[in-house]
């Protein structure tokens, strides 16, 4: 065997390692955005449901479908829809309103994130759930990835309200921020998603007299 | 190593090659949808919001303190004077022509307001798209948001999110 036969065999099996190399890291490269781009996919998704349901519900604060006055279960008095906020809070919220099938009752709805250490299963730190719950009903978890939950309320002269708000008839507008991100991600590297509702003005507590 | 060898290993190198292309434009191109729907989001959310703060005003200058003729109706659609942006806004014409910017992360949207009156005619849905040139009971807001990142990044694609809502006066 002489030294261009020895030659061209080092320099075959150099060139050979490279090329593996770059197949190794296209496969590397394809599995990962595989992995990201369905996650991100997944979380549009659920981010998606996520703003309808809370823009469907935050619309009907104060709504009952009963021309009728009803009584306000906390004071016995006629319902008034600029007192249909229970509580407001920066990252939880109770209101009145009236749920499907629209008997004309009020309910009341209440959404409140969770602590970290429900979602300590999952890979990302930060995923929390969010809590929909009507009436005394039993909270049902459901983990969408929800990382941020924020809601800022503004009076009618669009002033920021410190929370929680004492005076929860002063409230004409409330602004929602959601984030949503993977549960889990491909080397740690989470994608995700934001919503920012700017000004949600519920329409029987935006134009009610205030109390 | 003879010609024929040679001639081989530059083919396959070269289908190499053309085969890392075509995953790295795949992976870029599908990065680029993934974006842009993600900053659609955003744009709907602005454009709603927009639109939201806008039905919360009156419907026009006149009926801020009650009803009043149909002739007495701003025309055409036009803030008044010293009315420059939604907190001081305090009708629903004032939107006509307004232009908002907001930059979210490092993403700039731009949104753009046209207020119209329309005259709806039930037998013909097609009229809520048409701007009719009278006062009516009835007017129309249309919110254009698009969105630049980084001076439109090549490969991009940037597009524009449009709502409208119409916001009618009964008395």
């Amino acid at each position: 065997m002489g030294f261009t036969t020895l030659f061209d065999i080092v320099a075959s099996m150099i060139i050979g390692g490279i090329i593996m190399m770059i197949v190794w890291r296209l496969g590397d490269a394809s599995t990962e955005k595989t992995y990201n781009n369905s996650g991100e996919l997944t979380i549009q998704q659920n981010l998606l449901v996520l703003s309808q349901m809370i823009e469907f519900d935050f619309r009907k604060i104060g709504y009952y479908n009963n021309w009728n006055a009803v009584m306000d279960p906390r004071t016995s008095k006629p319902f008034i829809s600029s007192q249909a906020i229970i509580y407001a809070d920066s990252t939880s919220i109770v209101f009145y309103t009236d749920l499907y099938p629209y008997d004309g009752n009020l309910d009341s709805v209440r959404y409140y994130l969770g602590p970290l250490s429900e979602c300590s299963s999952t890979p990302n730190p930060r995923d929390r759930i969010l809590y929909r719950v009507e009436n005394n009903n039993v909270p049902a978890p459901s983990n969408l990835g929800v990382t941020n939950f924020h809601m800022d309320y503004f009076d009618v002269n669009d002033d920021l309200i410190p929370t929680p708000v004492i005076t929860r008839g002063l409230i004409k507008s409330i602004e929602i921020n959601l984030t949503v991100e993977n549960v889990a991600a491909y080397d740690e590297k989470y994608s995700n998603a934001f919503w920012k509702q700017l000004r949600l003005a519920s329409r029987n507590v935006s134009r009610s007299k205030t109390e | 190593m003879n010609t024929g060898q040679s001639l081989f290993a530059i083919g396959a190198l070269l289908l190499l090659s053309l085969t890392i292309l075509r995953v790295n434009n795949n992976i870029l191109m599908t990065d680029s949808v993934l974006i842009d729907s993600k900053f659609g989001i955003i744009a709907n959310s602005i454009a709603t919001s927009l639109i939201e703060s806008a039905t919360e005003k009156s419907f026009d200058e006149q009926t801020k303190e009650g009803q009043c003729a149909i002739s007495e109706l701003t025309y055409p659609p036009q803030k008044e004077s010293g009315e420059t942006d939604p907190s001081n806004f305090d009708d629903f014409d004032d939107y006509n022509n307004y232009p908002q910017t907001d930059t979210i992360g490092s993403v700039v949207f731009y949104s753009r307001c046209k207020v119209t009156y329309v005259n709806p005619n039930p037998s013909d849905p097609s009229s809520l798209d048409t701007d009719v040139s009278m006062r009516t009971w009835n007017k129309k807001l249309s919110v254009a948001v698009t969105w630049r990142q980084n001076n439109q990044t090549i490969g991009f694609s940037a597009d524009t999110v449009k709502q409208s809502t119409i916001y009618s006066y009964w008395f």
